[in-house]
């Protein structure tokens, strides 16, 4: 980080941290809506709430450290103004 | 058994408390020293508003009746939070650059500054928002009649009553005190924080005692829940999914939360710390729901009201102490919610509705009206308590027995409405002002009728045979089941229909219409916001006095402010004084700083006023232009450049102006200073020649005498005049420095320069204590010279002066104004030149050297004297450096 990189590679950079910043809620959005596809609960197999309530906690859990990784990565000295090359 | 008396008594301290806490932090903040009030962690602490007392006591109810569903709510904002890069980010930065206050400022600012669409999303925010106040007063009544079981003299009606006064009253004390919503509200922002903290932390400690003192861990618990009702996941796929929307729209769109996202947001860096730490606050607040409400199902007698587990558990096993620390979380959790929806709504209320009424109402408009400020304070403080009025009386209506859940998401609904517009205006460069206003009220209208008003129950609003069978019998119209979509839960079935409809007709409505001219300068604000720097748009200059808009701005902003602004774009033009020419950029610097004070449009509308026809005729060339404006946005960069060159263009021009001016006064100096010298020496020696002849009478010798001796002073006065005035030119002068008070420095001037009191001079003694390094008799020297011109030139009958003394950093700045016509616009610019004399008037032997020699004086001590317009008469500002500094060289 403390070396200068050429400019096509900062900007490269750059565009692959802005990238993570919105493939985050996508992929929490997918992890959010899972529930949708569990069975029912009159069906054979039904899930039960204590399993649901860890498993989404988990999720909520991995998406506010996706966010800490993420405020770290854009933090000012490398999201300064746009100015591609 | 705690009473009802130690209860009331212990949220009266609270509330005490929260007011020391809010006027500390105003206090921290107007000296400067508030830089940890703009931290991350407060911002993040400000968000937790969005956890009213619906998260406190109804997430529990929530969960008891529909199982996790409970979380949409708070995974919706998750959402929001941890993608703020894509939409949050841009919304502050506009904020920020357009001074929005509010959202339904954004809306109107964003499709051209319209009025109508100010007015529509107000009008949409005081109705959503009126059952969401309601909810927070049902359940602060509700928690305290948990404690109070013998049911005492007042009603929990006359509760409510007096919860609503106590908040409207702390609401207008610190919400109201500053017009300029971009000051931010410090005190109000801390109280909030320290609020965020006391509910999170009760029901933490609620959590803690149900999970490890009343179930014995965390393993018990879990079979506790596999063995209550709500055991199995049964949430509905349709809600599941429209919740999780419905409150990520919500979260957007509610007047309080954009309040605290963009309008209190001091630094768009912010959003990266709160992007992970308010989802961490929602979780935290989120963990221990289900456990509280499966063991209050398990232990709690049939048929309590799950909405007060978080109070009655701990009650059951006698923790007093807890109960009453969670009875004051929930508190906090309604209270801040309701000062901050009242300070949004007030500020929406009095920009968009009263103001524009206001203007139109007085047609001559903003420049010759009263002040402007107190209206709007004013309404913003009657707005506040409307607000918290009507909230009361939904309370009143509904009877206080809804679910405090249901009651957020009719709120939240209604809200939602906004989101179409507010996306496509960030985003969609073909959305119009027309589109939105129509999608808002389509949705706004399919909301009220299917869902706000069957929420006062069958026969309320709407009688149960139009729910039944639809108005008329028409079956597709069916409140609850429109075009026949029958089965779906009401909420989501109103949300479905109410947001699609509203989007469509938006979409269809823009693609329909084109924008006008406004409409497209905004919208290339708006839409390219990140990618672009700003530039000048909108008017063409006009003819607009800018004294004029001094006068008009100075009533808005407050004179310190709008002479500050006037101050810098003038120096920024390469100017001098307090008056810049009135250029585009500058009028769009203008503009929105009034519109941080009273809203977009109404800045739009006042300036429009002031310019005259010009704004029009810039739509018109615009209308022309608009080819070439798609070009410019890609050219900004040239632009730029190309103004810098017109700057240094226009600085060069003035220093030629200047120096031609300097070589004609030069000229003109050597003809004066003839004139000047010539007609005393000219009676001086006609005189001596009288007096030579003989025969002249005593008392006639006296008199030709007595004149030569007078001419001749005023010839030595007029030397020693300009001879002062070379000293001081060539920096040669001897400074006598000493340490003095201002105070005396001033007696002294008005002594010498007024003797026998023919002005009424205002002073205030107590501002002028204040000590001075300076040399005393030059200052005093320039009061004198300012005075007499006041006692001279001044036209007011009686005379007046008034002399104002302030601090302004290192300096101290004196102003002395009369209550003359004052000094033309022409005349200021040379009335401190040399030989400069307004009017043709000899009084008093003036040379018209006196300004000059003060301004020569003044920049000798390290200050300055300049000529102060706007104020009424002819008004002078003298400042003066506290310690006079050598400069160096």
């Amino acid at each position: 980080m403390t070396q200068p990189k050429s400019n096509n590679r900062r900007s490269h950079d750059r565009r692959r941290r802005v990238d993570a910043a919105i493939v985050l809620p996508l992929v929490g959005a997918v992890l959010v809506f899972v529930p949708v596809l569990w069975p029912s609960a009159d069906s054979a197999t039904p899930v039960n709430t204590s399993s649901a309530s860890i498993y989404l906690f988990l999720v909520w859990a991995a998406m506010i450290f996706g966010a800490v990784i993420l405020a770290y990565i854009l933090r000012p000295s490398t999201s300064a103004e746009p100015s591609d090359d | 058994m705690i009473s009802l008396d130690l209860l009331i008594g212990l949220s009266v301290l609270y509330v005490i408390f929260l007011f020391v806490v809010a006027f500390l932090a105003e206090r921290a903040a107007q000296r400067g020293r508030g830089a940890w009030l703009r931290s991350p962690l407060i911002y993040t602490l400000s968000l937790s508003i969005y956890c009213t007392a619906w998260t406190f006591y109804g997430a529990v109810g929530f969960a008891a009746r529909s199982g996790l569903e409970f979380l949409t709510i708070y995974l919706g904002p998750t959402g929001v939070m941890i993608g703020w890069w894509l939409v949050l980010r841009k919304l502050v930065q506009i904020g920020r650059a357009e001074r929005i206050t509010s959202i339904a400022d954004l809306i109107s600012s964003r499709f051209g500054k319209s009025t109508l669409l100010g007015g529509i999303v107000t009008a949409l925010a005081v109705i959503g928002t009126t059952p969401y106040i309601a909810l927070q007063l049902q359940s602060v009544t509700l928690s305290l009649e948990v404690f109070n079981e013998n049911a005492s003299a007042n009603g929990p009606a006359s509760i409510a009553f007096w919860v609503a006064v106590g908040l409207a009253v702390f609401t207008i004390i610190f919400g109201t005190r500053n017009l300029d919503v971009n000051e931010r509200h410090s005190g109000v922002v801390m109280a909030i924080a320290v609020e965020a903290i006391v509910k999170l932390v009760a029901l933490l400690a609620v959590g803690a005692f149900v999970v490890w003192g009343v179930a014995g861990g965390v393993g018990n618990v879990l079979n506790s829940i596999d063995a209550s009702p709500i055991a199995r996941w049964e949430v509905s796929n349709a809600r599941w999914l429209g919740l999780t929307f419905l409150s990520a729209a919500a979260f957007l769109c509610l007047p309080r939360m954009f309040q605290v996202l963009v309008v209190e947001n001091s630094d768009e860096r912010h959003l990266a710390v709160a992007g992970w730490a308010f989802p961490l606050y929602l979780l935290a607040m989120s963990l221990f729901v289900v456990p509280i409400a499966v063991i209050g199902l398990e232990l709690m007698p049939a048929g309590s009201n799950p909405d007060l587990f978080v109070l009655t558990i701990p009650l059951a096993f006698g923790q007093e102490g807890l109960a009453m620390f969670a009875f004051l979380g929930g508190f906090s959790s309604a209270t801040s919610m309701v000062i901050v929806a009242a300070i949004a709504l007030s500020t929406m209320v009095s920009n968009h509705l009263v103001t524009p009424i206001w203007i139109r109402a007085t047609e001559s408009g903003a420049s010759v009206s009263g002040d402007i400020r107190s209206v709007v304070l004013l309404s913003r403080r009657v707005s506040i308590a409307v607000v918290l009025g009507l909230g009361y009386l939904y309370y009143w209506l509904s009877g206080g027995g809804t679910a405090l859940a249901a009651i957020g998401l009719i709120s939240f609904t209604g809200m939602a409405q906004v989101l179409p517009a507010m996306l496509g205006g960030l985003f969609w460069r073909n959305a119009t002002g027309i589109g939105a206003a129509f999608g808002l009220l389509v949705g706004f209208t399919v909301w009220l009728y299917s869902l706000f008003l069957p929420s006062f129950g069958p026969d309320v609003m709407l009688s149960s045979d139009v729910i039944e069978n639809g108005p008329w019998g028409i079956g597709w119209l069916r409140p609850q089941a429109l075009f026949g979509v029958t089965g779906l839960d009401p909420v989501i079935h109103a949300v479905f229909w109410s947001i699609a409809l509203n989007a469509f007709v938006f979409v269809v409505g823009s693609l329909l219409t084109s924008p006008t001219p406004m409409e497209r300068l905004q919208m290339m604000q708006y839409v390219g916001v990140t990618d672009l720097g700003r530039q000048a748009r909108g008017r063409v200059e006009s003819g607009a006095d800018s004294e004029d808009l001094l006068i008009m701005a100075q009533r808005i902003l407050g004179p310190e402010e709008a002479q500050f602004l006037f101050r810098s774009a003038a120096a920024g033009q390469g100017l001098t004084g307090y008056l810049p020419e009135p250029t585009a950029e500058f009028l769009e610097q203008l503009e929105r700083s009034l519109a941080g004070s009273v809203g977009s449009a109404t800045a739009n509308a006042m300036l429009t006023q002031m310019l005259g026809q010009s704004n029009v005729s810039v739509e018109d060339l615009l209308a022309v232009a608009d080819e070439t404006a798609q070009i410019m946005e890609y050219s900004s960069q040239l632009e730029l450049q190309s103004a810098e060159l017109t700057k240094t263009a226009q600085q060069l021009k003035d220093a030629n102006d200047k120096l031609m001016q300097l070589s004609h006064q030069k000229d003109a100096f050597l003809s004066q200073i003839s004139h000047e010298l010539r007609t005393p020496m000219t009676s001086i020696r006609a005189f001596s020649e009288i007096l030579q002849t003989a025969g002249l009478s005593a008392h006639d010798q006296t008199r030709y005498a007595s004149i030569i001796l007078e001419e001749s002073q005023r010839l030595t006065r007029l030397l020693d005049d300009l001879l002062d005035l070379s000293v001081l030119e060539n920096g040669q002068v001897q400074l006598d420095l000493s340490h003095v008070q201002l105070g005396d420095i001033l007696n002294r001037a008005v002594d010498a320069a007024d003797p026998e009191g023919q002005l009424k001079i205002k002073r205030r003694k107590s501002a002028e204590d204040k000590h001075l390094m300076t040399d005393a008799g030059r200052l005093a020297q320039v009061f004198i010279n300012l005075i007499s011109n006041a006692r001279k030139y001044c036209d007011g009958d009686p005379k007046e002066l008034t002399i104002r003394t302030r601090n302004q950093g290192d300096f101290v700045v004196i102003d002395f104004v009369d209550n003359g016509t004052g000094i033309s616009r022409a005349d200021q610019s040379v009335i401190f030149e040399k030989f400069a004399r307004v009017s043709d008037q000899q009084k008093a032997g003036s040379a018209g050297l006196g300004l000059a020699i003060c301004k020569e004086v003044m920049a000798n001590l390290g200050g300055t004297v300049a000529y102060l317009p706007g104020q009424g008469g002819a008004a002078f500002r003298v400042a003066v450096p506290k310690e006079y500094q050598a400069t160096g060289g």
